[in-house]
């Protein structure tokens, strides 16, 4: 193997990871305020790739349109699910909660089937960016958008969650919520804000899986499962820890692909291995704050 | 001013009454304390004012204001502020965060000088806190923290102050710092204080009123000076 080849396997890597944390980043928001496991997060990805993937390929409207009205779909559907049943199993038993999300998210996969079929498809849309090159490297530019976009996505989060008022009450509300609701705060608006962030989130990742991956119902699952792999490794709720977390699994997922003979299928394998290393060793995460009792 | 008046009727959890009855008023600059010994329903005869234990009827009145339908966050935003007992503060955030998200959240578009002239009245209050300003609530010492509670309680300026045994777990020094610094702000800040509180002898130097609890009904009430002395203040603490 080359120099120029690992660059190469190494830069590609980065823009997925882009990707991962885009959709980690909107997930540990809900999940760190609301401590909801939002097994549909994925679901909300999927939707939001196939509705770009849809106005495009129908409509021809452009991919970067595409992505914001997924954002702003996905934040509306985010917050009709919020206040129709998430609400309601809220102050019950995590497990049933767990459920709840869990059953939502086979819902709207086994929808989306039924809708669309399970085959996988390309969006067949020109490149939004000119190619970037690096050196011996080329980076094509949809993989140059995602990373951009992925970013400023993940930036976002992080900036709402720590820079706004709308933050404060956030952690506010996840950090005590009965004391939240003594302090003046509306815990259950600040919960459902918190979930249509994310879920906006979720949409306009799906737009950049439409630009780089394969369109299919099961997309999500693929990659809610690494978000939460993500969150794990970063530390639950800890935002910046969710960047390291993308980039340590997509590097390793993308390097075991491509310079271990028949690596394709090891790479999520292997991936996963890492974290279930880390949970030995560090059960809150490479960056999260160790609890004391 | 501040005149707050208060009633609940089968106060408790779910099918648990703790309190059958309880009615009080107090008013803005005086102090009334609600002693008893553990059990007495203390806790619950606030968290009953707070929307935070089930009531069968809650009337609230503040200078002729019906508060009564109010739900917890409500309350805060109508001036009613209530520090629980524990020493409960935002603990992953800084000590600064939780002063300024409190304002923040009552107030959003409040200038920022308004912020700032409450920020130095608390810190006046409890200098300790201006120098723990970056520190996580979390890490403090429970008298800190309870004192950030306090602190966190004034930033909304309260017309009512509510307070769960605020020196529960406290070393006598630090207890005697507090109550002097509820002194200061029963002198100052023009609230009505409703304190529940186990340590009598402390209580009684701030109190102006006095509800003595036992197993949830009012055994005796009454000005300070009267109940002190009073058997019956006896009976219901030691159960003589």
């Amino acid at each position: 193997m080359t120099t120029a080849a690992v660059l190469q396997a190494v830069i590609l890597s980065l823009t997925v990871a882009a990707l991962y944390a885009a959709v980690a980043a909107g997930l540990t928001l809900t999940v760190g305020v609301t401590r909801i496991i939002n097994f549909a997060h994925g679901e909300f990805v999927m939707l939001g790739a196939f509705l770009t993937y849809g106005l495009h390929t129908r409509w021809g409207v452009s991919p970067w349109l595409g992505m914001a009205a997924s954002g702003v779909a996905l934040g509306l559907l985010s917050a009709l699910v919020y206040r129709l049943f998430l609400a309601r199993v809220l102050k019950q038993d995590e497990h049933n909660q767990l459920l709840a999300t869990l059953g939502l998210s086979i819902l709207l996969l086994n929808i989306a089937v039924i809708l669309w079929s399970p085959d996988p498809r390309v969006m067949q849309a020109p490149a939004l960016l000119p190619p970037l090159r690096l050196g011996p490297v080329t980076v094509p530019g949809n993989n140059v958008a995602v990373a951009l976009v992925g970013l400023l996505l993940f930036l976002a989060m992080l900036w709402i969650k720590n820079h706004t008022r709308y933050g404060t009450q956030m952690r506010f509300a996840s950090d005590d919520p009965e004391l939240a609701l003594h302090a003046g705060i509306n815990v259950d608006r600040v919960f459902e804000l918190s979930f249509v962030i994310g879920g906006a989130a979720a949409g306009v990742s799906g737009g950049l899986v439409a630009l780089v991956l394969y369109v299919q119902p099961s997309v999500g699952v693929d990659l809610v499962i690494r978000a939460f792999a993500i969150i794990a490794l970063g530390g639950l709720g800890n935002i910046p820890g969710a960047l390291m977390g993308a980039a340590i699994l997509a590097l390793v997922e993308g390097l075991v692909s491509t310079f271990v003979p028949q690596g394709g299928s090891w790479g999520f394998g292997v991936a996963f291995l890492l974290l279930l290393l880390v949970l030995i060793v560090r059960p809150s995460g490479l960056f999260g704050k160790q609890v004391q009792a | 001013m501040n005149r707050f008046q208060a009633t609940v009727e089968r106060a408790g959890y779910g099918a648990l009454t703790v309190i059958p009855h309880l009615a009080f008023e107090v008013s803005g600059g005086e102090l009334l304390v609600l002693l008893g010994p553990n059990g007495a329903g203390k806790t619950t005869a606030l968290r009953a004012l707070a929307g935070t234990a089930d009531t069968g009827r809650r009337a609230l009145r503040l200078d002729g204001q019906d508060l009564s339908a109010l739900s917890t966050w409500q309350l805060a935003h109508a001036g009613l502020a209530y520090v629980p007992d524990g020493a409960r503060c935002f603990a992953t955030v800084t000590v600064e965060e939780n002063l300024r998200g409190a304002f923040e959240a009552l107030r959003p578009r409040a200038a920022r000088a308004e912020r700032q002239r409450l920020l130095d009245g608390v810190y006046e209050l409890f200098p300790v806190l201006k120098q723990r300003g970056s520190q996580l609530a979390g890490s403090m010492s429970g008298g800190q923290r309870q004192m950030l509670a306090i602190a966190r309680a004034l930033m909304i300026e309260p017309k009512v102050l509510m307070l769960d045994e605020p020196s529960a777990g406290l070393a006598p020094k630090l207890v005697e710092e507090l109550f002097e610094a509820l002194g200061r702000i029963k002198a100052s800040a023009g609230c009505a204080i409703v304190m529940a509180e186990q340590n009598f002898a402390a209580a009684m130097g701030i109190a102006d009123t006095c509800l003595v609890l036992d197993e949830g009904h009012v055994a005796l009430s009454g000005p300070v000076a009267a109940v002190r002395h009073d058997e019956r203040l006896r009976v219901a603490y030691l159960g003589l």
